[in-house]
């Protein structure tokens, strides 16, 4: 039996979980690699298999001073449609949509159609991103520019291209009949 | 466990919020991915189609439908409203943003949700959405030249842009100055 008290920490914990992308796009925005660890476990694991907030800074560093020959300038995350599943009291799954525009320091432009999936636990009371970002692209595209026949975007060796979705989900491939 | 009965109603309608906003993003997310099951599951089982059927089973039929005559799709939400009517009834609004592939064109579509929502043993679902468009226009294409503000190919539900013409407060605004535009 759920008592009051529990369901008001699931509220809350919907809150603070709801905020960690919003708080991700603020802090990529002002380049701020330690603001944006701080939004992640301690012991954060990487998608290389890597451990920790150390790893994963210089993750963002390097993106940072480095995405595809030029650093990046001004970076708007404008994220919505936060689904959210409770696994327990204290982990929880997710996805995120993100709409963002990169401006890079060569003056390059592009806007990119992203989906995140990520996963969040709670340790000593306070909501974190549990592991690195899964970051899938639908499209990225220069401005001005149809994303239809663009090639694959094969990121992050690319900014813009096609991305893996939708092509990925197996129910898109069901719904229109795939046999592969 | 409830709590005392002032804080039980407060705590729901706390709960309420929170499952109806999750369902207009599973909304979202579930026909991006084109589940139709899922999305036929986020309305009350007696839900009522486009076209006057009733249950979830024609809902799915009706998605499987309308939801061909364009790819990949990207619908970003925002901006959601909801008032709650009473313990088991609730209203609401949703922006999006919708991107469709069309062919060779890609489509941005920016609309408004109306939505209405029911509680049933607990659990929120959609009662009905309907859709209204402020433009439908490729990318290359500037909205404001594109006859009635719409080009959409092929669109099943949706033949017209009616906002922000439909509201009646915007009609009372430019009706009070007749020398004025439009």
């Amino acid at each position: 039996m759920t008592t009051p008290a529990q369901r008001l920490d699931a509220l809350i914990s919907a809150q603070q979980v709801r905020d960690l992308p919003a708080r991700y796009a603020a802090a990529y925005a002002r380049l701020d690699a330690d603001e944006l660890v701080r939004l992640y476990a301690p012991d954060v694991e990487l998608l290389d298999g890597r451990r920790g907030r150390p790893a994963l800074r210089e993750h963002f560093e390097a993106g940072m001073r480095d995405t595809g020959g030029a650093g990046l300038y001004s970076v708007i995350l404008h994220t919505g449609d936060h689904q959210i599943e409770f696994t327990g009291t204290d982990s929880a799954v997710g996805t995120v949509y993100c709409l963002g525009e990169m401006q890079r320091t060569d003056g390059s432009w592009y806007r990119q159609a992203i989906i995140y999936t990520d996963a969040y636990t709670r340790q000593d009371g306070t909501w974190f991103f549990a592991r690195q970002r899964r970051h899938e692209l639908v499209y990225g595209a220069p401005p001005l520019t149809r994303p239809n026949r663009l090639p694959p975007a094969n990121w992050p060796a690319s900014q813009t291209g096609r991305g893996t979705l939708p092509d990925r989900w197996p129910t898109w491939q069901q719904f229109w009949g795939s046999t592969d | 466990m409830t709590a005392e009965p002032d804080c039980e109603a407060r705590l729901q309608a706390l709960e309420a919020y929170e499952q109806i906003r999750q369902l207009a993003a599973r909304y979202a997310f579930a026909l991006d991915r084109r589940d139709i099951d899922e999305l036929a599951g986020l309305f009350a089982e007696d839900v009522t189609t486009g076209d006057g059927r009733v249950g979830r089973r024609a809902l799915a039929d009706w998605f499987d439908t309308a939801l061909r005559p364009f790819t990949t799709t990207f619908h970003l939400i925002g901006n959601h409203i909801i008032d709650l009517t009473d313990e088991d009834h609730a209203t609401g609004i949703v922006y999006c943003r919708p991107e469709h592939e069309v062919g060779d064109l890609w489509i941005v579509m920016p609309l408004q949700y109306w939505d209405r929502y029911e509680r049933h043993d607990g659990i929120w679902y959609f009662r009905s959405r309907s859709i209204h468009a402020f433009y439908a226009a490729d990318v290359l294409e500037n909205p404001a030249t594109l006859p009635n503000r719409f080009h959409f190919p092929g669109n099943p539900m949706l033949a017209k842009a009616e906002l922000p013409e439909r509201w009646e407060s915007w009609q009372r605004f430019w009706a009070a100055d007749p020398t004025a535009s439009p």
